[in-house]
């Protein structure tokens, strides 16, 4: 994974016009932030990139790149099995 | 014998909520995207004074107008409800009078919720198999929308008010070799219990105000605070995507099949986004899995008996195919079983 790909999931999931989100935009201010979009993020992070991520770690996440991080940080295991 | 489910019919009250009526109370959303992330069009409510007893009972009658069984075939009658009209008396005691079963009938109210339908077929199919009862009926009725806050769009979105009625009946086995209803597989972790929860009205937390105050808002060293619905939805899902996929996988192993052999999978009617995304991460086949929710949104226990009702409506069901049934929710609480089905 690379910063690209991740920013482009969330584009296409938040569904916003593409350089809206960048990796030192504050996660729940991209436009759209709900419940629902929340569980869509839930969602792509496990379809997309194959990690499963607490809510409540995300909600620690300031920012894009602070949740890039966890992603990273938490497929790390399973990239070294690899 | 062998239990069977012989009929389905079901309630819904005829309030509407409709997603532009549900943008009025949150204007950020769009009908579209709370379409495209629910796949619910519409919910229905029940009226103030209208209760899960008064949805079970139109359900019910429903079912003996079918001409599927009379009042007086109804040997045992459980009701699945989270929201019953007192602590005590059990409403399903309340229902054997208002519908006219015998005295001789056994009646309980069971405590669960999405999971709560596959509960009763395995109970059903128990009272039947050791000849305790010869037509159960198993029947779930909510009214969740009497918990939810009004402006908490994140349940206000999902959950419907309904009652489904289902009649199992003993009957000779017409495939030896297959069980009608079975096997089951079940599974419980209450460390989940907290993602969903009604708080108050019970006797941890009892609705203040009525004791001290008798709902007097001046007696103001008590709040009325009504039982309200607290759903932590990232939660759920993250628990959905660890115990659903080894659910399926649990009944498939213990019933001894792989997918080919489910002509159709049911699983409980959550939240569609949410059901698409279990389906293909557990790859089943789009075309054998069911969903039918845009009319009545999650209406808990009775989301998979409507689910099969509409499918044998649809033609989608017809005599010996085998069902998968897959529940799933408030508890944390979990079941399976595989139906061939009888209708």
């Amino acid at each position: 994974m690379n910063a690209t790909q991740f920013l482009a999931a969330l584009h296409e999931l938040f569904d916003v016009r593409a350089g809206t989100i960048h990796k030192d935009s504050v996660l729940q201010d991209i436009p759209g932030w709900s419940s629902m979009t929340f569980i869509g993020l839930i969602a792509m992070l496990d379809e997309e990139f194959g990690v499963r991520i607490a809510p409540g770690t995300i909600l620690r996440c300031h920012t894009v790149e602070d949740l890039m991080d966890e992603v990273i940080a938490d497929s790390k295991p399973a990239m070294m099995a690899a | 014998m062998q239990a069977i489910l012989k009929a389905i019919e079901y309630y819904l009250p005829p309030r509407i909520l409709d997603n532009p009526q549900l943008c009025e109370i949150a204007p950020n959303w769009s009908p579209q995207k709370i379409q495209s992330k629910t796949g619910i069009q519409e919910r229905r409510i029940s009226e103030e004074e209208e209760l899960s007893s008064d949805l079970a009972v139109k359900a019910v009658t429903k079912l003996f107008e079918s001409g599927a069984c009379k009042p007086e075939d109804i040997d045992y009658l459980m009701l699945c409800t989270q929201s019953p009209d007192y602590f005590l008396p059990t409403t399903a005691c309340l229902l054997q009078h208002r519908l006219g079963l015998r005295t001789s009938c056994g009646a309980l109210d069971f405590n669960l919720g999405c999971s709560g339908f596959i509960y009763g077929l395995g109970m059903a199919k128990g009272l039947i198999e050791t000849g305790q009862a010869t037509n159960v009926l198993v029947v779930t009725a909510e009214t969740y929308t009497k918990f939810i806050t009004p402006t908490d769009m994140s349940v206000r979105a999902l959950f419907g008010d309904a009652s489904a009625a289902t009649l199992i009946t003993a009957q000779e086995p017409f495939d030896g070799s297959v069980p009608a209803i079975g096997p089951f597989v079940y599974g419980t972790d209450g460390r989940g219990a907290k993602n969903l929860i009604v708080q108050t009205g019970g006797m941890r937390k009892p609705v203040a105000g009525f004791a001290s105050g008798g709902g007097d808002e001046d007696a103001d060293e008590h709040v009325l605070t009504p039982p309200t619905l607290y759903m932590n939805g990232p939660e759920i899902f993250l628990f959905t995507l660890d115990a659903v996929p080894d659910l399926v996988a649990g009944i498939c192993n213990r019933a001894g099949i792989t997918f080919d052999d489910v002509d159709l999978f049911v699983f409980h009617q959550a939240n569609e986004y949410m059901l698409r995304h279990l389906r293909d991460k557990i790859e089943i086949p789009p075309d054998r899995f069911y969903v039918s929710m845009s009319h009545c949104g999650n209406t808990v226990s009775s989301t998979i008996p409507i689910a099969l009702k509409e499918a044998h409506k649809a033609g989608r069901l017809k005599t010996g195919d085998r069902v998968m049934l897959i529940g799933f929710g408030v508890g944390y609480s979990w079941g399976a079983t595989m139906l061939r089905w009888a209708m």
